[in-house]
């Protein structure tokens, strides 16, 4: 259900390994795990600019989970999730740069692994922007995304079968 | 900004029924998107965490306050005061040329930031939840409406 659904987008947007474009690469964090891809919120002692350069984070969270009540029956009930993206950089034009990627990961499930147990996702589409934004305390540009997971619930029973 | 639009198979039914009757639909949708958008501020105020002004509100807000920090370690977000709460507000529908839409303010300058989250604080989102629990809601209210309107003509719908 929900929960895997959770751990699909995490790992999509954790496990991007591609040199130079992956969003690895565009956090500036490509050896330490979780690669700078956060749940809720950036760790509070995050530090945006270290010495060694400019990074950038990810955090991600569900915010809704709503039943498309079109179809009646529990085996066919499909899901309507809405997830927030939200991306950290000192630079602006390396923010689009990550958020593009990340778009590009999750669209049409590019980037992401289908769980194999419990739920089916059938889709995912972005569904909109925030403005882009500074922050003059922690001096960083953030800008969340939005986006529409549609998936099956396949564990009716509740009990992980 | 938030947007959501409707398109659900029977409600665009309803309306090209209509529409070859002539029936004269924005009356209708109009009162529909503004039960909608009041609908959404009930139920985002509602589920908007505030402590309240009773007499051991002091104590409880102090208990369960969430507080976020500045890099310097000063108190920078609190949920705490009514003032978010009170600036939702729901705009009486506007009509354009092809659409008709419903708005609803948080006019305090951080409830984006409330919304949607940003650095030293983590969302918690009161619209976004609040649209979806009643889309479905406001779109069965629609078709309610239109029913009642074409009913006036005679009409019926199948």
């Amino acid at each position: 259900m929900a929960e895997n659904i959770s751990e699909a987008i995490y790992k999509a947007l954790r496990d991007d390994s591609l040199a130079t474009n992956g969003i690895r690469a565009l956090l500036g964090n490509t050896t330490t795990t979780p690669y700078n891809v956060y749940h809720a919120y950036v760790p509070e002692s995050v530090d945006f600019s270290p010495p060694a350069g400019a990074v950038g984070f990810i955090t991600y969270f569900m915010v809704t989970d709503t039943p498309n009540l079109e179809y009646q029956s529990v085996a066919t009930e499909v899901v309507e999730s809405i997830y927030n993206i939200t991306a950290y950089h000192k630079t602006m034009t390396q923010l689009d740069k990550v958020l593009r990627r990340v778009r590009y990961r999750l669209e049409d499930m590019t980037g992401i692994t289908r769980p194999t147990a419990r739920s089916t996702m059938h889709k995912v589409r972005w569904q909109m922007d925030t403005t882009t934004k500074w922050d003059d305390e922690f001096k960083v540009w953030y800008r969340t995304s939005l986006y529409k997971v549609w998936y099956r619930n396949d564990d009716p029973t509740g009990n992980g079968t | 900004m938030l947007n959501e639009t409707i398109d659900e198979k029977e409600l665009k039914a309803l309306m090209q029924n209509m529409d070859r009757m002539g029936v004269d639909m924005i009356p209708p949708l109009t009162k529909a998107i503004e039960d909608g958008t009041q609908l959404v501020t009930n139920h985002a105020k509602a589920g908007h965490q505030f402590m309240g002004v009773k007499r051991k509100s002091k104590a409880e807000e102090e208990a369960s306050v969430i507080v976020h920090v500045n890099p310097d370690g000063t108190p920078r977000f609190r949920i705490r005061t009514a003032n978010l709460l009170n600036s939702i507000q729901a705009i009486d529908a506007k009509v354009k040329r092809e659409s008709i839409e419903g708005q609803i303010t948080a006019g305090m300058e951080y409830a984006a930031d409330v919304e949607f989250g940003g650095p030293g604080r983590r969302a918690f989102p009161f619209f976004t939840p609040s649209l979806e629990a009643n889309k479905e809601k406001i779109v069965q209210h629609m078709i309610k409406l239109l029913k009642e309107k074409l009913k006036s003509y005679g009409g019926k719908h199948i």
